[in-house]
């Protein structure tokens, strides 16, 4: 039923060499061409060129049809409906907008394994580097591929459980265990971060150790709430305290 | 000093864990509703986060589901995956979604520091009242993207009757079909945010008074101790 395999496939192909940079530029561009540019034979050049684009890249053929067959079922709506206002160019125009732009998003997905992806974009956040580390970031994404079979796995079997209690038809009786079950794996997750001190990475990295000065001020209770990590570093700080 | 600087652990769990939730509300089957109508519980996560986890982890929990789906895993609505759903005639809902849950988090965020969530009879009505707000904020972002896209008028202008070309527009296609849904799911997002803060008081708000003095404690002897 859950499945994480996106649409990349290993291959090796002119566009899974480029790198991912490229690629999005690639489509950022594309798109605002095709956005502008409003003449029909370019237009349909444009669709072409990307769809072939898309064929280079070897895509998976089941996940690929589907992606493009809402696409091209929406460009037909799409056509039907400015034939029908009269508008023939614009009805060209607009279908061809749409399968372009849709297949080279395709192609640059097919092509670009999620790493890359995820590398493009922790780059792009650098500038935020004050707020959210780059550190802090992959330890989200980790956890969130982590969390989403456990969040689909607490719905199941708070469906299940409901269903054995014969309220299968009762949203509440499936929606308010299932998020309050949710919350609290959370709030345990949080906790564990803590205790492991992976979250305070980002925090406390540039602060400078305390050495010292800490142990006369420092209450049992202040240190029970520091992350183990950070007593273990300096060795010579559990034999000051004593 | 660096109270500001990143998310605690206990943050970023939430972030990650609701973002997980996200994705796995559009990979579950549907749940039947007591008329046998079948509703997908997408809308729902994304008005439950903004609820329950306050403007800046929404912001962080919805914008890293839609960067997962983006860079690849199938986690948007009916399994599709990739740079497609973003740059598609739909993907202006996308957006709405991130905007949505920010709104959200502000509105509750506001409730609870008024002390409205630890009311037990007002909270949840205050939560769904708080919740309506998101489907205007989503629609703002989506019509307009879908009639750009498709080159559909925003708004019937001049319509008559069914079979009146003017009808078609994206406010009749893309909005008026999804309302019904949309107000169930904010009601059920709304009571099960309430059940959510009556459980675990201090996601937000009032207590977090008493939870961030406890959480920056090692940290002001830090201050102390580097100055």
């Amino acid at each position: 039923m859950i499945s994480l395999l996106g649409l990349y496939r290993p291959r090796n192909t002119p566009l899974h060499r480029a790198p991912a940079w490229f690629k999005m530029l690639l489509l950022l561009g594309m798109s605002i061409t095709c956005l502008v540019v409003s003449d029909p034979v370019t237009s349909i050049g444009i669709t072409l060129a990307c769809l072939l684009l898309l064929a280079s890249t070897l895509p998976p053929a089941k996940a690929t049809l589907r992606g493009m067959g809402f696409i091209v079922l929406i460009a037909a709506l799409t056509t039907v409906f400015q034939v029908w206002r009269g508008e023939y160019i614009r009805a060209l125009d607009l279908a061809g907008d749409l399968i372009s732009i849709a297949a080279l998003a395709l192609a640059v997905s097919c092509s670009t394994s999620m790493g890359e992806m995820l590398d493009f974009v922790t780059a792009l956040a650098r500038p935020l580097r004050w707020i959210l580390p780059p550190e802090t970031i992959g330890v989200m994404v980790a956890l969130t591929l982590r969390a989403i079979p456990e969040a689909a796995r607490i719905l199941v079997e708070a469906r299940v459980a409901a269903r054995a209690r014969g309220l299968d038809r009762s949203v509440r009786a499936i929606l308010i265990p299932s998020a309050s079950r949710t919350v609290g794996f959370a709030l345990q997750l949080g906790q564990a971060l803590h205790a492991r001190g992976i979250a305070e990475s980002g925090r406390g990295a540039h602060v400078p150790e305390p050495v010292g000065a800490v142990e006369g001020e420092g209450s049992p209770a202040a240190r029970l709430g520091e992350p183990p990590v950070r007593d273990a570093t300096p060795p010579d700080s559990e034999s000051g305290a004593r | 000093m660096a109270k500001n600087r990143g998310f605690t652990a206990q943050s970023i769990a939430l972030v990650a864990v609701f973002a997980g939730l996200i994705a796995a509300s559009t990979l579950v089957p549907e749940i039947a509703l007591i008329g046998g109508v079948p509703i997908t519980l997408q809308t729902f996560a994304i008005v439950l986060t903004g609820l329950v986890l306050g403007p800046w982890r929404a912001l962080a929990a919805v914008s890293l589901y839609l960067v997962l789906g983006l860079a690849g895993a199938p986690i948007f609505a009916n399994g599709a995956a990739g740079l497609a759903v973003l740059t598609g005639p739909t993907g202006g809902y996308l957006i709405g979604f991130v905007a949505a849950a920010v709104v959200l988090g502000f509105i509750a965020q506001a409730l609870a520091h008024r002390g409205v969530l630890a009311r037990r009879g007002v909270a949840a009505g205050a939560l769904i009242a708080a919740g309506l707000v998101s489907i205007p904020v989503v629609y703002a972002f989506g019509v307009p993207w879908l009639a750009w896209r498709t080159g559909m008028p925003i708004m019937p202008v001049g319509c008559t009757g069914l079979t009146d070309p003017d009808c078609v527009s994206a406010v009749t296609v893309g909005v008026v079909p999804f309302i019904p849904g949309d107000i169930v799911k904010v009601v059920l997002a709304g009571i099960v945010a309430a059940t959510i803060h009556r459980a675990y008081p201090g996601l937000l708000g009032t207590t977090r008074t008493r939870a961030q003095a406890a959480s920056d404690a090692p940290e002001d002897e830090q201050a102390a101790a580097t100055a």
